[in-house]
């Protein structure tokens, strides 16, 4: 369903992206590996349209969004929960979720996904008067992935969806990241540095290193790959893993 | 006519100084002021009061420089406790009270202004001559120019760029932000202070509307178009918006509609100012 | 009496952070259209509508010009382009209008009340009703509709606030075009009071509304209003008690202490 090929950024001055090519299939989870500044974040907003491409192009459901502003891409079916959560301090957790359905116009529909929402994120509907900022961190990342489902998309871009966060919840945000793949068969593309969180969710994996795609390939494999067991699993991987 | 350029120069000149006072808080240290026409007018009366008190001009010319400064620790203890455009409103508000100061009080002549300000003399030499006097000028600018060089790539320089591009990150390193940050204000009123002077010492009569907050902006705006930071960029700066609205002599009452449209088309276009390296973005990143 | 111009710099500050040095502009471009069409058309209804129409027209343009393209820069760097826009404007205007004061065409009769020992002029009550109709709009508009949610959005977080798919440039317009409304209609009233327009009518009531804005806590919308008030009223009672001359020195004084006593402002919650 998303189709990334030979995509070029640039941040200023720095070519952040040198000819990245991926795709997501519908009802798959993929991650996007790799260290600090590989251009793993950048990949995601050229996607969603905050970066603009120099060249290659994105394609989705077989339309060309390369060039289309970041509203079109939230309507076509793509939403974004970037990295740190950016969820609105000083607004209540109530109208950070309608602020995510900000493109849809039918508030029925609306209100009954703010109850699903509820339901997916439990603390969510405790505190739905508070301000989003009075939040703890792990609260905030689920009223994030929240917001970004209530546009009602069909591929979900996550980034690092729990960096910073207690390996506890991180666990507690990824069984409901499985659970949305599973049961509701959302596409997910998810940005991780933590290879062995990631190589265990999902499916299948892209490495990325200073803009370029290294390595791709089924979960299973990239695990197995010398490669990765050096880079970002650690020399004794698999004492710890196995 | 070459009296007339002459004339043009010497203002250009003076206006150099106060643009180039001015970067070295808004451009070195990152302190914002919207109120730098107050010091170049404290500066003017004093110097002017103080000469029709029958001091020499040498000595009220150095104390016109002093006691703006003196003025600038005053405004300076209270101001300092805000930061960036907050620092900008308080020094527009501080701006703006101190034309109406002048503009109420006795001693300065009320909205008249002040009047028969001797020319100046140094030892016993008059400048009247308005080459003479463009000369003088100069070569105080120019020993401004040097020492505002010297200063940035000292410790001090250093210590102000910290405070510009991170305050808190100054502080850890032991710089003590205050302190500097007041020097800074004293050393960029002082200068501002002596234009004043040697501004009153040449047009012999001055009023409170001089001072006010369109020239406060106007050397704001010449910093920011020579390029903040940039010291041949004051000058630039400076140059530029006093020859242009000479250049629009014809034109008269409607030269701010292109002196507004500059402003803005250059702010759009170029950012960082004529003579400007870094972009402004560099120099103070928001939020930060 | 500041407090609708307050509000307009509160609207644009609050939102896209920046200082519309030519809010002022805005409402003298308001009192002009008002002004010129009343005399050319005659119906009142009519004109002060064209006049908030050209007052919006106004300050789309000014951010489309002089704001849009400098979006996340510097503050310093928008600021003096507002000046530079400021100038522009209010010169423009003498050049399309001319240097002379302008009477309002229609003299409003105004009866005078009593209330409590305090005279009050029917025209002052309607400028006091229309400030107190349009505050409560504005409220109404920021904090409870999709727009005001979406202008909330753009002002803690841009780029988030695009990642919901709000279209973040017709935010800022929407923002200008409120703000721009409500210095129109500031300016009109103004012009209707003092019966003149001029100019540089705008400067001083400008640069007086962006001190009552910054007082009430910049941002805040109830903080412009109570700003606006304390403003009007510490200038009068300086002015009665002190001394007139320095009447306009008081609301910079007080904009001073403010700043450098409670930066937030008296109803302030950010910063």
């Amino acid at each position: 369903m998303l189709v990334v090929s030979n995509l070029h950024c640039y941040y200023g001055r720095i070519h952040a992206l040198k000819g990245i090519s991926l795709h997501v299939k519908s009802g798959e989870i993929v991650v996007l590996i790799g260290g600090n500044g590989a251009g793993k974040s950048t990949a995601l907003k050229a996607i969603s349209g905050i970066v603009q491409a120099a060249s290659g192009t994105v394609t989705f459901n077989n339309n060309d969004i390369t060039h289309v502003s970041p509203d079109k891409i939230v309507m076509a079916g793509i939403s974004h929960v970037p990295e740190g959560r950016r969820i609105f301090p000083r607004l209540t957790v109530e109208d950070n979720l309608l602020l995510g359905a900000f493109t849809r116009r039918d508030s029925s529909e609306i209100k009954k996904d703010m109850g699903k929402m509820k339901e997916l994120f439990p603390v969510l509907a405790n505190r739905s008067k508070q301000y989003a900022g009075t939040l703890s961190g792990g609260e905030q990342q689920m009223l994030a992935i929240a917001r970004g489902l209530m546009s009602r998309p069909s591929l979900l871009l996550l980034d690092e969806p729990t960096m910073g966060l207690a390996p506890v919840i991180a666990q507690d945000i990824y069984r409901q990241v499985i659970y949305l793949n599973k049961e509701q068969g959302l596409a997910i593309l998810i940005v991780e540095q933590n290879a062995r969180i990631a190589l265990g969710l999902a499916e299948r994996g892209y490495i990325i290193e200073t803009g370029r795609i290294m390595l791709e390939g089924n979960c299973r494999e990239l695990k197995q790959s010398n490669e990765i067991k050096r880079a970002y699993l650690g020399k004794d991987y698999r004492e710890v893993w196995e | 006519m070459t009296a007339y350029i002459l004339h043009v120069c010497i203002i250009m000149v003076l206006f150099s100084m106060l643009s180039l006072s001015l970067n070295i808080a808004v451009g070195m240290t990152g302190l914002v002021s919207l109120g730098h026409a107050a010091f170049f007018g404290i500066g003017a009366y004093a110097s002017g009061l103080m000469m029709l008190c029958g001091l020499p001009f040498e000595v009220s010319l150095v104390l016109s420089g002093i006691v703006t400064s003196v003025f600038g620790i005053i405004l300076a203890v209270p101001s300092l406790r805000v930061k960036d455009d907050y620092l900008a409103i308080v020094t527009l508000g501080f701006g703006i009270i101190a034309v109406i100061i002048l503009m109420n009080m006795d001693i300065t002549g009320g909205p008249d202004g002040l009047t028969g300000i001797p020319p100046a003399s140094v030892f016993g030499v008059a400048l009247t001559s308005k080459p003479v006097y463009f000369a003088f000028c100069s070569s105080i600018l120019a020993i401004m120019v040097l020492t505002t060089s010297r200063l940035k790539a000292s410790k001090v320089g250093r210590a102000w760029a910290a405070i510009r591009d991170n305050d808190t990150v100054a502080m850890f390193m032991g710089i003590n932000i205050y302190y500097y940050k007041v020097l800074c204000i004293v050393i960029s009123s002082f200068w501002a202070g002596i234009a004043g002077s040697l501004y009153a010492h040449y047009t012999g009569y001055i009023n409170p509307m001089t001072f006010g907050m369109q020239t406060s902006i106007m050397i704001l705006a010449m910093v920011v178009l020579g390029g903040i930071g940039s010291i041949p960029g004051s000058i630039i700066g400076a140059s530029v918006l006093v020859l242009l609205p000479e250049l629009l002599r014809g034109f008269e009452a409607h030269q701010g509609i292109f002196y507004g449209a500059l402003l803005v088309t250059m702010m759009v276009l170029r950012p960082q100012g004529i003579m400007g390296k870094m972009k402004v973005t560099d120099i103070f990143a928001r939020g930060s | 009496m500041y407090t609708l111009v307050a509000l307009g710099y509160t609207m644009v500050y609050g939102i896209l952070g920046i200082i519309n040095f030519a809010q002022g502009e805005i409402y003298m471009y308001g009192a002009y259209g008002a002004v010129i069409s009343l005399s050319l058309t005659g119906d009142l209804a009519l004109s002060v509508l064209l006049g908030i129409g050209l007052s919006c027209v106004v300050g789309v343009l000014l951010e489309r010009v002089a704001f849009k393209p400098l979006r996340g820069l510097n503050p310093l760097i928008s600021l003096i382009s507002a000046i530079g826009a400021s100038i522009f404007l209010s010169s423009s205007a003498r050049f399309i209008f001319g240097p002379d004061e302008r009477p309002f065409p229609v003299h409003f009769e105004s009866h005078i009340y009593n209330f409590l020992g305090i005279d009050v002029s029917m025209l002052q009550i309607i400028i006091m009703g229309v400030s107190l109709i349009l505050m409560i709009l504005l409220y109404i508009i920021v904090n409870h509709t999709k727009n005001g949610r979406a202008m909330k959005a753009v002002a803690m977080d841009a780029d988030a606030a695009m990642l919901m798919g709000i279209d973040v440039d017709k935010t800022y317009m929407f923002t200008f075009l409120i703000g721009s409304a409500l210095s129109g209609v500031a300016g009109i009233l103004m012009a209707v009071y003092y019966n003149t327009t001029y100019p540089t009518m705008g400067t001083l009531p400008g640069l007086k509304a962006f001190s009552a804005a910054v007082l009430g806590g910049i941002g805040s919308i109830p903080g412009a209003v109570v700003g606006g008030l304390t403003l009007g009223v510490a200038e009068n009672l300086g002015a009665a008690y002190i001394s007139s001359g320095f009447k306009d020195a008081f609301a910079f004084l007080a904009l001073v202490l403010v700043l450098v006593i409670r930066p937030k402002g008296i109803m302030g919650a950010k910063r």
